[in-house]
């Protein structure tokens, strides 16, 4: 009988260790997608962003040193006046509104992550120095994910470049440091992803439509269905109307049980898979990390 | 009877010999160079060279486990110690008995006087460099790290 137990025992973990062999081959062979990040300038409303850019060397400074940071930390950035050359010059110069402009070249950049950064001259009689305010978004929630001030010592100096030089080079470390946190708490505890749940104009349902046995509304199916779907059970329902539900916090993993990387189409795929579940017809639309999903 | 206190005695003189366990003793003193910093730091021990090496090890222990306020490492390197060390043992056996961290000490210089005659609690104040940017990426390599990103 011993006997019959220790080899049952010897098969599990070895079964057990096949399974971690598996999913951390799985792991290598499949890369975390690592997200988007690019660093561009600060500009007020109805400036031109180019023109910022290209006026302001010492805001061009700040902007190269932020991703020499990143670069010291194995990270590529994209290239934000690569990205602007790539828009149409014309179109570019046309568009007056910055945030539109600021909106289109994060849009085509595919950038997941932007890091905006303004700086600032300061002059005293006490000698002159730099400003530097570096903050960093998720282009698809407009989390905050990092921000940090750095101002330079001060200088009798109108080298301003060095001057910025030396704020970003104050700071610089501990702006990744805390972006690394925000990270590792994705890795812990799932990416998040928003999700929009509405109706066409012609649906026999709402929120309020009764399902099941126990006749709950709909709104309440779905909570409780997120509830065991996300990530750790984490969910946050931003508000729930009669003709709409807003999850503007639904946690999913970064990788499936087979060590692949989940996308949040997956888990719109799952959501609609749900649905059907219900015998309800949807469609639904997925923008980097948001989900629309709409009941016919 | 005669073994036991002879056995006493050796443990007595033992325990004077190893150096105080670690504090917290370490504070920023600036950083010169991109990727290092310069701290100030505290060490014990029955002799100077032992008394510097506490010091260099607590500055280590500070920047990797606690963070340095004031500086631009204010955050730890590593969140939980307890589990780093449990999941990384060889590496951290290697790191701190075995002196690995040495290969990052760029300066380690004593600013106080070792007296033992004068100064009871045998401590040695000592100004302590060290390579962040290295030491990170030694870290990554090894695992005990993530390298930036997801």
């Amino acid at each position: 009988m011993k006997f019959i137990y220790s080899l049952l025992l010897l098969s599990f973990s070895t079964l057990l260790l096949a399974q971690k062999e598996a999913v951390e081959a799985s792991k290598a062979e499949n890369p975390t997608i690592q997200p988007t990040i690019m660093v561009i300038p600060f500009a007020r409303e109805n400036q031109d962003m180019r023109n910022v850019l290209e006026r302001n060397v010492h805001l061009r400074v700040a902007t190269t040193k932020v991703k020499e940071g990143f670069d010291s930390r194995g990270f590529t950035t994209v290239d934000f006046r690569a990205k602007l050359k790539q828009l149409n010059n014309e179109k570019a110069m046309e568009i007056e509104n910055q945030s539109s402009l600021k909106q289109e070249v994060i849009e085509l950049s595919g950038a997941d992550i932007y890091i905006e950064t303004e700086s600032s001259v300061n002059y005293s009689n006490s000698g002159n120095s730099v400003t530097v305010i570096v903050t960093a978004y998720d282009a698809f929630s407009g989390q905050s994910l990092s921000n940090k001030v750095g101002t330079s010592p001060k200088f009798y100096t109108k080298d301003f470049n060095k001057l910025t030089e030396k704020a970003v080079d104050g700071i610089i470390e501990d702006f990744l440091n805390v972006m690394q946190e925000k990270f590792n708490d994705i890795v812990e505890n799932g990416r998040t992803v928003s999700i929009n749940i509405g109706f066409s104009e012609n649906s026999d349902y709402d929120m309020d439509s009764e399902f099941g046995e126990d006749e709950d509304l709909f709104s309440d199916v779905l909570e409780d269905w997120f509830g065991e779907n996300a990530y750790k059970g984490y969910y946050h329902v931003q508000g729930v109307t009669a003709t709409k539900m807003i999850l503007d916090d639904v946690r999913i993993p970064l990788r499936d049980l087979k060590g692949r990387n989940y996308r949040a189409s997956k888990f719109a795929a799952k959501i609609r898979k749900y649905l059907k579940s219900l015998e309800l017809d949807c469609t639904r639309d997925v923008q980097g990390t948001k989900i629309f999903i709409t009941i016919n | 009877m005669k073994y036991y206190i002879l056995l006493l005695i050796g443990l007595v003189f033992l325990g004077c010999n190893s150096p105080k366990s670690f504090t917290g003793e370490t504070t920023y003193k600036g950083s010169s160079e991109k990727g290092t910093v310069l701290l100030s730091t505290a060490g014990y021990g029955q002799s100077k060279a032992l008394a510097l090496e506490n010091a260099e090890i607590n500055a280590f222990k500070v920047l990797l486990f606690k963070g340095v306020p004031g500086s631009q490492y204010n955050i730890p390197m590593i969140k939980d110690e307890a589990k780093a060390r449990q999941q990384y043992q060889s590496f951290f056996e290697q790191f701190f008995d075995g002196q690995g961290y040495k290969t990052f000490l760029m300066i380690s210089k004593p600013t106080s006087k070792y007296d033992p005659l004068t100064n009871r609690s045998k401590n040695l104040k000592a100004d302590i460099k060290i390579n962040v940017q290295s030491l990170r990426k030694t870290l990554e390599k090894e695992g005990v790290i993530r390298k930036f990103g997801l």
